[in-house]
């Protein structure tokens, strides 16, 4: 980590009327979706935001989703209209046949590995039981596999520079040594869980409460946003469209930061979906 | 097609190959892995009644299992493990190397790297928990040498088409019975708890109150125009629904085992680890037979699903429902 930096602040939007959260005090943006390929941008929308971000010499990073091999196809237009136009952007993928594109056909964008891929557990019952686990337990949840200098050097081998993280309620302790991976913190909404048995699909109509399964979509997840409440839980659950959330504001202190090679902070308005 | 199905006992072993299985998988647990990483689990199933109890068990399994030429898979599944666990983990993978398994499932990219780093030449099968939901993904494991890839669970049957049109030499495998997972598997950060106790529950199990939610100011109780009205209920319907999608409410693609067999799918897996021997057999031999009808080429793709339907209120004494359909495109078409 470049130490004695300012920490970057990114705008994470995904819709481009969401643009009216720039305020003048963001380093990029951040555009697209993580959780579903339906929610894929058009290329008319990308190039709007692509062209923001150059109007205000803004870097650009393009967020992706887990995908079929019908997302795939939608995606690869989109890296080809981003390649041209913003060559150097940055592409969060979610998806290891993402990255296995990135590498072999897109060579001027920078692939950045998205924090789904990162398995660190989340359910925010843990930090209810942090106080009572052994020291090695409480390291592993607070870790994940990033500790591998192997696992480093197959990333950074395959262009990976950047990883996306979630500001975890149990706290964070990646152990990065002095690997020159840098990492990103999602603020203040962090990923749970994603599903494709979309419980957004069809929750409008009375009597279809039994036709879970992944059925065409009417995007009613752009409608409603809902809370799961239980006691054993510390904060609610956010459930929008096919992911569940929870919201984390309380940005570690700057050792943590320093200590996870956090130098950027990647800025949620609204629940990412 | 080969039919994977579980064991957690040795006494398992004979039973379910009789009933059908070609493969097998389990799991192992290890007093040294519990006593220092305690809920951090090695395979995803931290019970008990989940695992053989010793190595020595898995290599009996093992023997056995080979008598019959069947295949013993071991689950080393968990998503990720931190580099404090390697020395332990790689004891345990050469335990189970000297046990005779056939292969490893794995989930965690960085012990597939791991194996290959320490010359570990066992076969791995990609866990669902690596989510492979395209041709390109399992064209990015293939160049790490792995052999088999399950697919997620969440994916329709022409998804499952698409890419095993587009890949070649490896084999593939998808979900036919039990336990379809409400969540993503290999996306999902729950904890994985599986527990009778109402607390400590799996996450995705628990009944949770629904309300709706506004972005601005959390908990929204404004809204009470028609639109917004009947939500929270049909909402709360359907979490109590999804809490039983992960209980073994005999969640069932067999229906869809035509068309697996037509796109020359090499092995269906059955989830099970802890259920009673009784059901693992019923659930083998349910599969089977249905592999065994389609053997007569014949049989119309209409006629067999009208079968398996029939067959499988039958078996289970249920109906076919779709919230319990792995594939239910099949049903709703």
């Amino acid at each position: 980590m470049d130490e004695g930096k300012a920490i970057d602040r990114a705008l994470y939007i995904t819709k481009v009327n969401n643009l009216k959260h720039y305020d003048g005090n963001f380093s990029r943006i951040y555009f697209g979706c993580e959780f579903c390929q339906r929610l894929l941008p058009s290329v008319k929308k990308l190039e709007q935001v692509l062209d923001f971000a150059s109007e205000k010499s803004l870097g650009f990073t393009f967020i992706t989703p887990y995908v079929t091999n019908e997302g795939l196809k939608k995606l690869r237009a989109l890296l080809k209209v981003i390649e041209n136009n913003k060559p150097g952007s940055e592409v969060v993928f979610n998806d290891w046949g993402v990255l296995n594109i990135l590498n072999e056909k897109h060579q001027r964008l920078e692939p950045v590995m998205g924090r789904l891929l990162i398995k660190m557990k989340r359910g925010p019952r843990l930090k209810e039981v942090m106080n009572s686990l052994p020291q090695s337990t409480l390291n592993y949840f607070r870790g994940c596999s990033l500790d591998s200098p192997l696992y480093q050097k197959y990333l950074i081998d395959h262009k990976i520079k950047r990883i996306e993280l979630d500001n975890l309620l149990q706290g964070l302790d990646l152990n990065l040594g002095d690997s020159i991976i840098n990492t990103s913190l999602y603020i203040p909404y962090a990923f749970i869980t994603t599903t494709r048995l979309c419980l957004a699909n069809s929750c409008d109509i009375a009597g279809k409460e039994d036709e879970i399964g992944i059925f065409p979509c009417k995007k009613e997840c752009q409608k409603y946003t809902f809370q799961n409440i239980h006691s054993v839980m510390p904060v609610p659950l956010i459930i929008k469209g096919n992911t569940m959330f929870f919201k984390n504001e309380n940005i570690p202190d700057k050792e943590v930061l320093e200590k996870n090679h956090i130098n950027r902070l990647v800025i949620e308005p609204d629940v990412p979906v | 097609m080969n039919i994977l199905a579980p064991i957690d006992k040795v006494d398992d072993v004979e039973e379910v190959i009789k009933a059908g299985a070609n493969e097998l998988y389990c799991g192992v647990i290890w007093d040294k892995w519990l006593s220092k990483y305690t809920i951090a689990a090695i395979n995803r199933r931290p019970a008990s009644i989940c695992n053989l109890q010793s190595f020595n068990a898995l290599k009996e399994a093992v023997n056995i299992a080979h008598s019959y030429n069947a295949l013993v898979n071991l689950a080393i599944n968990e998503h990720f493990y931190t580099q404090d666990q390697y020395p332990m983990l790689l004891d345990y993978v050469n335990k189970a190397i000297d046990a005779g398994v056939d292969s490893f499932i794995v989930a965690d990219l960085n012990l597939i790297l791991t194996l290959k780093d320490a010359n570990i030449n066992t076969s791995i099968n990609v866990s669902t928990g690596i989510s492979i939901f395209n041709s390109e993904t399992v064209k990015f494991l293939q160049k790490l040498g792995i052999k088999k890839v399950i697919f997620e669970r969440h994916l329709t049957i022409d998804e499952i088409r698409d890419i095993v049109k587009n890949v070649s030499g490896v084999e593939t495998c998808v979900f036919i019975f039990n336990s379809r997972c409400p969540n993503v598997d290999g996306l999902c950060t729950f904890d994985h708890v599986q527990s009778s106790e109402s607390s400590f529950k799996n996450s995705c199990m628990l009944p949770y109150s629904v309300n709706l939610y506004s972005e601005k100011s959390g908990p929204n109780k404004s809204k009470s125009n028609i639109e917004y009205s009947n939500k929270p209920e049909i909402a709360f319907k359907r979490q109590q629904l999804w809490t039983r999608l992960h209980m073994d409410d005999v969640p069932c693609g067999a229906c869809a085992l035509y068309d697996f067999v037509e796109m020359g799918i090499d092995c269906v897996k059955i989830v099970g680890r802890g259920n009673q021997i009784k059901r693992k057999v019923n659930d083998v031999k349910f599969i089977r037979m249905l592999l065994t009808l389609l053997n007569d080429k014949t049989i119309s793709r209409k006629q067999f699903i009208e079968q398996t339907r029939a067959f499988y209120k039958y078996v289970y004494r249920l109906p076919c429902r779709t919230a319990m359909c792995y594939y239910p495109e099949v049903r709703v078409a």
